[in-house]
């Protein structure tokens, strides 16, 4: 089928060449039916990268060894299941799946766009269509994926040992799609822009689109963290490697965006502050992409052998230049109709919050690029690692939960210090509450004891909002509190759908702080028989059985947990070595709960049936991965479409001329 | 058999794209005339005033506000809501006045 996918490629250039040149000069010219045809090019491209990544799917089913993507990344022994991970292994298939993904959510946009983006919606379809054009060329002429070779090979060189696992079904594909997706936001503001309409026109379709891009990468980052832990072998989930960081920044960045836009929203204030967010998220997007495409920092993320870094870097300079100058180009178009209140509100704490992120999205940044700095300027390479992170982000992530914890019990527009008080009553006590119960449980570590001190906060806020809208709403509508409950959060979605992610991140936070401060990690080497205590915990190595396949060979360690005494888990982490790549893995065994994790990883196999172990008991760490399911059902909420507004009547004004209509 | 797919493809992908221009110019802008109506942008902007004064009565409720903030508020945004509401719906032509001789 490579000859079927390489004619689609050819053809999705020529379409998106066309929806971009077709968007441009029927806007230009008002010629609404070049328009409406460039549009038309945009759904047929959905369908042309489909059949050219389902040619590429099936070239890997059936191990068409004519092609050198195939070759490269797929054998004979690779189990089918792994088909799917295999086609995005390697730069040329990730690229595709990138086109596709993009194409796919391109369509969905311009069909679901609201009427106020219509004007400008050509402009939005040819800002889409040159960055999909810009992955389809890069394919065609440098990386295409059908490149055949002079002569089929018997077998191919076989997938990537770490990615046969469960989480590369899902983690790659979102963390592409999510920098990808960056795209549509950006496109919607940018199109605005340049159809002379930057006001709010555009900011339904921005904010529900970057609240869902959000999810996606916030789910990818997750399922990252969850491979790492359970296949790396060390035992962690984050490393500040590059290439995590350049996934981790547009997040961020996106993640003051969808904050920053309900101001907008509510206040018609921003503006331009949105703009350059949504501006930021995607420069960062390309620079990420730029990183694992022959940037200049290896990680374990990049694709090594891409040298297409230099196409990515220019692409990031026109991401960056273009809507700089279409920015001041427009620049008087944007002033906001409203100006801030008070300090103490909703809106300033949305913008301390935006002043947080970009604080830790650019300390990220230079982090990730002070080594190619020192290398350039004082000859000298100088590494940037999870010191300087913990560090500088540590203080500003404790702040960002501190205001997660206020700015929700803040109004729009102006609050008073009394009601301010009175609404951190309870949520400071139970804070406070908590830090005497750590304080006389040992726990003195003073990151720790503020982190769980302000999830606490955090989360008592929550509960409390909940409730006082329950009785509220069963004092006015005389609602029970379930249907009460349901009907509060119906009312408001995408406030209490919020609420919902902003427990999900508590959950995350509660891993982090449990993990760093009080993980504990052994290194042991252990004969069968012998055993090793590990907190209250005590493992018993059994022995290792060898299992001998046609692409491996798998050594497979029995364990036996005990806590006072009593057998809990018979544990079976593995070690293979994979002759073909020359490469060893490990699978980690772990007992995971609420409490804490029990984590065992043999580290080598060493004669005479000996195996080097590492045990860690890492607590907490089981609510960073429910954290991903709340986090994607608070935005499900979120986003959920809400027909039919909920319409309570508005007590008119007790005081004279209050009732201005 | 992957020629005769790829032609077929290239077929619809064709006459999917030439048909807006086929059809001419007349019923695209017929269709997209609606788009260009103001008044899909003001039903956008009231509801976003609906929603502050939900919110708002939400956070009065709460005890958030005082009540002289929120009479205050409340006024702001129920002018903006007949402003807006004004602009969706100018004041109507008397016709009757009009056949009347």
């Amino acid at each position: 089928m490579g000859d079927l996918g390489a004619t689609c490629l050819w053809m999705a250039l020529a379409l998106a060449g066309y929806a971009f040149a077709a968007s441009v000069a029927g806007q230009a010219r008002g010629a609404p039916a070049l328009v409406d045809s460039g549009r038309k090019a945009c759904y047929v491209l959905v369908l042309v990268l489909l059949v050219a990544t389902l040619s590429l799917v099936q070239s890997f089913i059936t191990r068409d060894f004519s092609l050198a993507y195939v070759a490269a990344h797929s054998n004979l022994a690779m189990p089918n299941i792994y088909t799917w991970v295999a086609f995005y292994a390697g730069n040329e298939g990730s690229l595709l799946y990138i086109a596709f993904a993009l194409s796919v959510m391109a369509a969905v946009a311009i069909w679901l766009a609201p009427a106020a983006t219509r004007p400008t919606l050509a402009w939005t379809v040819a800002v889409l269509m040159f960055i999909e054009l810009f992955f389809i060329a890069v394919m065609a002429f440098m990386a295409n994926p059908f490149q055949r070779l002079p002569f089929a090979v018997p077998d191919g060189q076989g997938i990537n040992p770490l990615l046969t696992h469960f989480g590369m079904f899902f983690h790659p594909p979102a963390l592409m799609a999510g920098l990808v997706g960056i795209s549509i936001p950006f496109a919607f503001s940018l199109g605005g822009l340049i159809g002379g309409r930057a006001g709010d026109e555009w900011i339904d379709a921005g904010r529900a689109w970057g609240v869902g891009i959000w999810a996606l990468l916030a789910a990818g980052l997750l399922l990252g963290s969850w491979w790492a832990y359970t296949i790396l072998g060390w035992g962690g989930f984050w490393f500040w490697d590059p290439v995590e960081n350049a996934a981790f920044m547009p997040w961020i960045a996106l993640t003051a965006f969808v904050h920053s836009i309900m101001v907008q929203k509510r206040r018609g204030m921003f503006r331009m502050w949105n703009i350059v967010l949504i501006d930021v998220a995607f420069a960062l997007a390309l620079y990420g992409m730029f990183m694992n495409r022959g940037g200049p920092v290896p990680s374990v993320h990049s694709f090594g052998a891409s040298t297409l870094g230099w196409v990515f870097l220019l692409f990031l300079a026109v991401g960056v230049v273009v809507p700089l100058a279409i920015f001041f180009w427009r620049y008087d178009r944007m002033r906001s109709a409203q100006r801030l209140d008070s300090l103490l509100s909703r809106e300033a704490a949305f913008l301390l919050n935006n002043l947080l992120l970009l604080g830790v999205a650019f300390a990220t940044l230079w982090g990730t690029v002070y080594p190619l700095l020192s290398r350039l300027f004082a000859d000298q390479e100088i590494t940037v690692a999870r010191p300087f992170y913990d560090q500088v982000n540590g203080p500003l992530m404790l702040a960002l939960v501190l205001l997660m914890g206020v700015g929700p019990l803040l109004p729009w527009r102006r609050a008073n210090l009394q009601s301010l008080r009175r609404a951190l009553m309870l949520p400071g006590s139970v804070a406070a509450a908590m830090v005497v119960v750590l304080l006389v449980a040992g726990i003195r570590q003073p990151y720790a004891v503020i982190g769980f001190a302000l999830c606490a906060l955090v989360a008592t806020g929550i509960v409390t909002e909940w409730v006082r809208g329950v009785v509220a709403r069963r004092r006015s509508a005389g609602d029970n509190p379930a249907i009460g409950f349901l009907r509060l959060i119906a009312a408001n979605r995408p406030r209490y759908g919020g609420y919902i992610v902003h427990l999900a991140v508590i959950m995350v936070a509660l891993g982090v702080v449990g993990q760093s401060f009080y993980g504990v990690q052994r290194d042991v080497v252990l004969a069968p028989g012998e055993s090793v205590t590990v907190r209250d915990y005590r493992m018993e190595y059994v022995d290792t059985t060898t299992f001998a396949f046609s692409d491996r060979t798998e050594f497979r360690s029995t364990v036996e947990l005990y806590r006072d005494g009593e057998l809990l888990e018979v544990m079976q982490p593995r070690r293979t070595f994979h002759p073909e790549q020359n490469m060893a893995a490990t699978r980690a065994a772990i007992r995971s709960t609420p409490v804490e994790d029990f984590y065992v990883v043999p580290s080598e196999n060493i004669d005479g049936g000996a195996v080097g172990f590492r045990v860690l008991v890492n607590p907490l760490v089981w609510w960073m991965w429910v954290a991903g399911a709340v986090m994607i059902a608070g935005t499900v909420v979120a986003l959920w479409p809400s027909h039919v507004p909920e319409r309570r009547p508005v007590p008119a004004p007790a005081v004279a001329g209050g009732g201005a209509d | 058999m992957q020629l005769a797919l790829a032609i077929a493809v290239a077929l619809f992908a064709l006459s999917v794209v030439a048909w807006p221009l086929a059809i001419g110019a007349r019923r695209n802008r017929a269709d997209t005339a609606a788009d260009f109506e103001p008044a899909n942008t003001n039903r956008a902007a009231l509801e976003t005033v609906y929603e502050a004064i939900r919110t708002l009565q939400v956070e009065h409720d709460l005890g958030r506000i005082t009540d002289d903030d929120f009479r205050a508020q409340l006024a702001e945004y129920r002018h903006a809501a007949a402003e807006i509401l004004r602009g969706l719906n100018p004041p109507a032509v008397n016709n009757a006045a009009e056949t009347q001789p």
